[in-house]
């Protein structure tokens, strides 16, 4: 008498044969909407403030290459035309932008853009470098990055002057960390990170060796 | 709160007869739910939001971080910094009460089963908004912050609220508790990165100048001039654990002491 069949369906479990169904329905129904109307208020503020945000983040990379290159002659105009080339290295290799500037102290600069450490602690690390014309790396900085804060946001040149040690010149040889014998200082607490960038220069510098050999 | 879970359990039970009734039952509930908070109907919003008690629960008694320990994962993982607990306590704070108020205002319209997903959409369309917004309006503030402000989604401090309370209150109320309990989740950050920053960095206020602009890059108080200096163990995750204990045990000590008083005078 105490047997009662385990509910084997969802409607089993309500009185009716379709109210359980047609909870689940309005349910369905209910989230929908509101998971639409979240997407659509999220679509409305990315499209009424994508200008915006595409306009900082150039003025930004104005801010970077006047820290990379600061005597730079008509920085804005010849950048802006320059900055539409892409070069695509190989098939394997990244895409960046590159844009070359006149300097009254180094000649001609070329910077490289979007030059991406793949292997950063989250994600991949967006690296700016400026190369003088005979292949020497002047100057590196980091365009984006979602690294640890606190941590592997020590490569940021705001919070401190570890990718200065780049400006100095080093052969391709010793672009390492000084963990793995080379002559770059690490982050402590962000190895991940510093090895990620330093290899990515290092990477640049070989690349950039390469077609100026060409 | 316990009253409206209580009466509407029975329902459940019986199975509800139709929507018209739930309706029903729903807006007398509201009525009935009106004298647990007497305040809200005789003061104005504004007397209510500045009244001095209005921070009260969430900064001390029922403090998220070291009393409820919710949201530990930002917690632990940003408070490095004294600046870079102040940041994420701030946007947690901004976070929680958007949230608590846009939940608190569609409370009567989230069906019970289906309040969860709807929770979760809510503060992740907040962050996300915030987010953007940032980056359109202060995106030098936001080349600092970008990095925190994803973790706050991950902070179940601000599911708990919603769940807690903003889903059973009014809005006002509900905007309060979102500012309590933000701040005192920002009082813990503080503290905790304070301590971490004094012990691992043998310093104090770094990184100001990137919050505050270029003024304070002087007030940054270094213990010792050498960039090494400082356990580095403090830094890491496990100086998290150990600064969070030691805040905890704080906290509870003096109601420890209360309680062993009571014990003895019986």
């Amino acid at each position: 008498m105490n047997k009662v069949a385990p509910p084997t369906t969802v409607s089993d479990l309500s009185a009716g044969k379709w109210r359980g169904a047609r909870q689940v329905l309005r349910g369905a129904l209910v989230l929908g909407l509101g998971v639409g109307l979240a997407a659509a208020m999220i679509m409305l503020t990315d499209g009424w403030t994508a200008c915006d945000r595409e306009l900082n983040r150039i003025r930004y990379e104005q801010q970077v290459l006047a820290r990379l290159v600061p005597d730079a002659e008509a920085l804005g105009s010849g950048q802006t035309s320059a900055a539409g080339q892409t070069l695509a290295l190989g098939s394997s290799e990244q895409t960046m932008r590159v844009v070359s500037l006149k300097s009254q102290s180094l000649g001609r600069v070329t910077v490289w853009l979007d030059w991406q450490a793949p292997d950063g602690y989250s994600g991949p690390i967006d690296l700016a470098l400026a190369f003088a014309d005979g292949g020497e790396l002047l100057a590196v900085d980091v365009l984006s990055h979602r690294e640890t804060p606190g941590l592997g946001d020590r490569i940021e040149r705001e919070r401190s002057d570890w990718l200065q040690q780049f400006a100095t010149a080093h052969a391709a040889s010793s672009l390492y960390l000084s963990h793995d014998g080379g002559a770059i200082d690490g982050i402590s607490g962000a190895t991940i990170t510093a090895r990620a960038v330093t290899n990515a220069v290092r990477a640049a510098v070989l690349k950039r060796a390469a077609s100026n050999a060409r | 709160m316990l009253g409206q879970q209580d009466s509407n359990a029975p329902n459940d039970a019986l199975g509800a007869q139709s929507k018209h009734d739930e309706l029903r039952r729903k807006s007398q509930l509201s009525v009935a739910a009106q004298p647990s908070v007497p305040a809200t109907t005789e003061r104005s919003w504004l007397a209510q939001l500045a009244s001095p008690r209005a921070a009260d629960p969430g900064l001390w008694v029922q403090n998220p971080a070291l009393v409820m320990l919710l949201g530990l994962c930002p917690l632990l993982a940003v408070s490095t910094t004294l600046i870079n607990g102040c940041v994420l306590g701030f946007a947690t704070l901004v976070t929680l009460t958007v949230s608590n108020l846009s939940i608190s205002a569609l409370r009567n319209w989230i069906p019970r089963d289906l309040r969860l997903p709807i929770f979760v959409t809510v503060v992740a369309t907040v962050v996300t908004i915030v987010d953007l917004l940032l980056m359109t309006w202060a995106f030098s503030l936001h080349r600092q912050l970008g990095l925190f402000i994803p973790l706050i989604v991950t902070n179940c401090a601000v599911l708990a609220r919603a769940e807690a309370f903003a889903s059973r209150q009014p809005v006002i109320a509900s905007a309060r508790d979102g500012i309590g309990m933000g701040l005192g989740f920002m009082l813990a950050l503080v503290a905790l990165g304070a301590l971490r920053e004094v012990i691992g960095h043998a310093s104090l206020g770094r990184d100001a100048h990137l919050l505050l602009g270029g003024l304070p890059a002087s007030w940054v108080w270094n213990f010792n001039s050498d960039a090494h200096a400082g356990m580095l163990i403090a830094v890491l995750p496990p100086g998290a654990f150990f600064g969070l204990a030691l805040f905890c045990a704080l906290r509870q000590w003096p109601r420890k002491d209360a309680q062993d008083k009571t014990t003895l005078d019986r």
